[in-house]
């Protein structure tokens, strides 16, 4: 950064960002209010809150013994105020607990609980730059339940009563008191980021006003919360440091976009993890696709295959047909054959029988008429040789050649019809034999087509094939895009955004550490004399860090928490006065000019301490007009020095204040 | 039988017999058909045996002398034949009335009938296979009359559907498978 004056306008703000960053002012305009970052860099104008009167009515319960009591104290104003009694419990703290319910709108606070079911309306008039509120709440007695009390907040102006809340006492009250003094004070809330839960914190009001209550020792020196560096910027938000609730929001706001983005770009690492797996794995699945389809047969080739067989198939077809036809050809004429066979054998057995049979019967003589079968004579035929016919004595039996004739021609056919059967039968076998084989072509054929046919089915693969492939190219190319882009998550924010963040947050920074420097040196020192005057002995020296308190006590660097109640309670009594003076005395600062405190000398404190606090406390309200501290405690001698009769609630003896 | 005188010492009773007993004669396969019933009736396996003869013979080829069935079945006019063995003293017929009023005939043989057999077969030794067949053909019919052979034949299916006029069929075919198939048992 170069060596010039730092902004102290809105203008120069968005400007020395601008520049920065190189990029353009509505750019920037724009981001912060996209981050809900509001420039403060006006100096804030001092509030003074102050307590005017504390009503508290009720229905006192004690040792089964009812007694109404009737708190008043009024006709308060700047000042030192206390409330004594001689000694404790004697109702100080209630009343002190109950204006700062009142104030907080938190009921029952830190009001003891069976006090707070005695009371039955408490009514609370404060003004805040003289402009007169009060609020007050009524319930039955005996009720602990602050929703079933009701509750008003009003503002008293000239003539005129607004009624700014109505409702039950409950957390509508808390909201209502919250927002009259966000806004009446001029605080905004300020936030804090708790990356582990990744989360943004508010804190209001409550943290605020507990800055303006100190009831003995605590673990903040300033404020009753130590988490999220509250005490020390309470004391810069009550001190007035400009910039300093932007410097927050900005700080908030960075922190939480670097934490996004980290987590957007852990996201893309294992997104592109991924995406390289995928891929790998598409260009795997495409290396087997394509060899799958380089495996595939050529179709064209198969068809004219299938093309070439189907004609061979068919003439095989016609050859089995003919052969088919030749065997039922062959066989009918062996059919045929068989029968002449048959015929021819039977025709010459038949013969032969004949002939046999007329060799035996041609020699028998007749024994009688073979017309009327009347008996022949005996002896009509002699005997005659064998060879001579019976009847009519031809002697040439055998030389009847005809018979024989026939035999031999027959027998003759027997031959030939033999042959021709064989021969048919022959035929018959050669026919079935081309028979079979054509089939066995046939079917060799038909084997082949079929393989064929089935080959050519299958090799529709091809076209799935390729579109699996294109659909693989396709996947491919669309990842390659994606994650050459190498893309952050839309939803982190962009480079640019956190640039000018961290931009916005360092100028902040600068500006505002550079006016807080000095204020806090003040602070430092103011705060240093104060406790020396309270008696925190051997305080060597003191010094705020942005966390924490750094002390040097008897030559031993310590820390507020090392300190004992006693020191505690005086150097948060010496910070918050301390802090008022400061705020007060530079003209700016959103102290409300308040201070209550409890009890401060029960714990540990001589009466010279306490002399010299109340003293001070004295001359520090003395000095800055308007405000207001209110102190319990215990009547003492030193305290009639420093606080006018006037100015003081006393309960004397046993009795309570109420 | 009783003599008689003139020789006859056999008779042979029934025209229907006899022609259903030459049925088989001429009808080898038929025979052989009759032969497998005898032989599933009483296992005697020489009826097997010579049904299967018949066959290695190939006698229902050779052998078979067709007819065409008449109104009466396949009858042959017997006068003829017989005439011829009539007029040599081989046989005589005679036509005799039965106590039922209705008539049978009846042919008588005797001793010249078996002489003539003898030399017959002595001579032509071809002849014997007559022989052989009608002892078969008689051992079917047993002692049934003629009515009960007739009954066996149209037992036979192709016989009993053969329409009239037309040729009884061979049943060469039949047998043979059936003889396969008890030889297959």
């Amino acid at each position: 950064m170069e060596d010039k004056s730092l902004p102290t306008t809105i203008k120069e703000w968005h400007t020395a960002i601008a520049t920065e960053t190189n990029t353009s002012e509505e750019n920037v305009v724009s981001l912060l209010e996209t981050h809900g970052i509001k420039p403060q860099p006006v100096l804030p104008r001092a509030r003074t809150l102050n307590i005017h009167a504390v009503f508290i009515e009720g229905l006192k319960c004690a040792k089964e013994q009812t007694e109404r009591f009737d708190f008043k104290w009024t006709e308060l104003n700047d000042g030192v105020w206390a409330l004594l009694s001689e000694g404790n419990s004697k109702g100080k703290s209630s009343i002190i607990s109950t204006i700062r319910a009142a104030l907080q709108g938190r009921f029952p606070g830190k009001i003891k609980r069976d006090v707070w079911s005695w009371m039955d309306f408490i009514k609370v008039e404060f003004s805040i730059d003289h402009v007169p509120y009060s609020v007050s709440i009524q319930k039955a007695a005996g009720e602990t339940d602050p929703t079933k009390a009701t509750a008003s907040l009003l503002r008293h102006t000239k003539d005129l009563v607004v009624h700014l809340y109505q409702g039950s006492a409950g957390e509508e009250l808390k909201e209502a008191m919250e927002d009259l003094f966000m806004d009446e004070l001029g605080f905004d809330h300020f936030h804090a980021y708790k990356s582990a839960k990744d989360v943004m914190v508010e804190h209001g009001w409550p943290a605020m006003s507990s800055a303006l209550f100190i009831t003995g020792a605590g673990p903040a020196i300033f404020g009753d919360h130590t988490e999220d560096g509250l005490p020390m910027r309470l004391i810069q938000l009550f001190i007035g440091l400009p910039w300093v609730s932007t410097y927050t929001a900005v700080s908030t706001a960075l922190k939480r976009a670097k934490n996004t983005l980290e987590k957007a770009t852990a996201q893309t690492a294992s997104a592109q993890a991924k995406a390289a797996l995928r891929m790998a794995e598409l260009n795997r699945q495409l290396t087997e696709r394509r060899a799958e389809l380089a495996n595939q047969p050529d179709r064209v080739t198969l068809r004219s295959e299938l093309n070439r067989l189907d004609s061979l198939l068919s003439q095989a077809q016609l050859g089995v047909t003919a052969c088919r036809n030749k065997l039922a050809a062959t066989r009918a004429v062996a059919h045929e054959s068989e029968n002449s066979y048959s015929d021819a054998r039977r025709q010459l057995q038949q013969a032969q029988d004949e002939a046999a049979a007329g060799y035996v019967f041609r020699k028998l003589k007749p024994s009688c008429c073979p017309a009327c079968e009347t008996g022949f004579t005996p002896g009509r035929f002699g005997t005659t040789e064998q060879s001579t016919c019976g009847l009519c004595g031809n002697p040439s039996l055998h030389e009847n050649d005809d018979s024989e004739t026939d035999v031999i021609a027959l027998d003759a056919a027997v031959g030939d019809a033999r042959t021709m059967r064989k021969t048919a039968y022959e035929t018959v076998h050669i026919a079935e034999a081309s028979l079979e084989k054509a089939e066995t072509e046939r079917s060799q054929y038909l084997l082949k087509i079929q393989e064929v046919g089935n080959a050519l089915s299958e090799s529709d693969q091809s076209e799935s094939l390729r579109l699996d492939i294109a659909v693989l190219e396709g996947r491919l190319a669309e990842l390659d895009v994606t994650t050459t882009d190498g893309q952050v998550a839309t939803e982190a924010p962009s480079m640019e955004s956190l640039q000018i963040l961290k931009a916005a947050e360092k100028l902040t920074k600068a500006m505002m550490e550079e006016l807080q420097a000095e204020i806090m040196a003040e602070l430092e020192a103011e705060v240093f004399g104060m406790t020396e005057r309270f008696g925190v002995r051997n305080l060597e020296a003191f010094c705020f860090k942005a966390h924490k308190m750094v002390l040097k006590q008897g030559g031993v660097e310590t820390t507020f928490t090392g300190l004992n109640d006693g020191e505690n309670l005086r150097m948060r009594v010496a910070t918050a006065l301390a802090t008022l003076k400061v705020a007060r005395s530079r003209g700016f600062g959103r102290h409300p000019g308040l201070l209550v405190l409890d009890s401060p000398a029960a714990t540990e404190m001589s009466p010279e301490d306490f002399t010299a606090l109340i003293g001070a406390v004295s001359k520090t309200v003395r000095e800055i007009p308007g405000i207001q501290v209110l102190v319990g405690a215990v009547l003492r001698p030193e305290l009639e020095l420093v606080i006018p009769t006037t100015h003081r609630k006393v309960a004397l003896g046993a009795a309570g204040l109420f | 039988m009783d003599s008689s005188g003139d020789g006859w010492d056999r008779v042979f009773r029934g025209e229907k017999r006899a022609l259903a007993i030459d049925f088989w004669i001429r009808y080898p396969d038929y025979l052989a058909d009759q032969l497998l019933n005898l032989y599933s009736q009483t296992h005697d396996s020489s009826t097997l045996e010579a049904a299967e003869r018949i066959f290695a013979n190939n006698e229902p080829d050779v052998r078979i002398v067709k007819m065409i069935r008449w109104r009466r079945g396949a009858y042959d006019d017997l006068q003829t034949s017989l005439s011829v063995l009539v007029y040599r003293g081989l046989v005589r017929s005679i036509k005799r009335k039965l106590p039922t009023g209705g008539y049978q005939y009846e042919y008588l043989s005797g001793a010249n009938a078996r002489e003539f057999l003898e030399e017959a077969v002595t001579e032509q030794p071809t002849l014997i296979w007559y022989e052989n067949q009608t002892q078969l053909a008689l051992m079917v019919a047993q002692g049934k009359s003629g009515s009960a052979l007739k009954d066996l034949h149209y037992a036979e299916e192709e016989y009993a559907s053969t329409p009239f006029g037309a040729t009884i069929p061979a049943i060469k075919h039949r047998v043979l498978k059936r003889i396969a198939e008890i030889q297959g048992i």
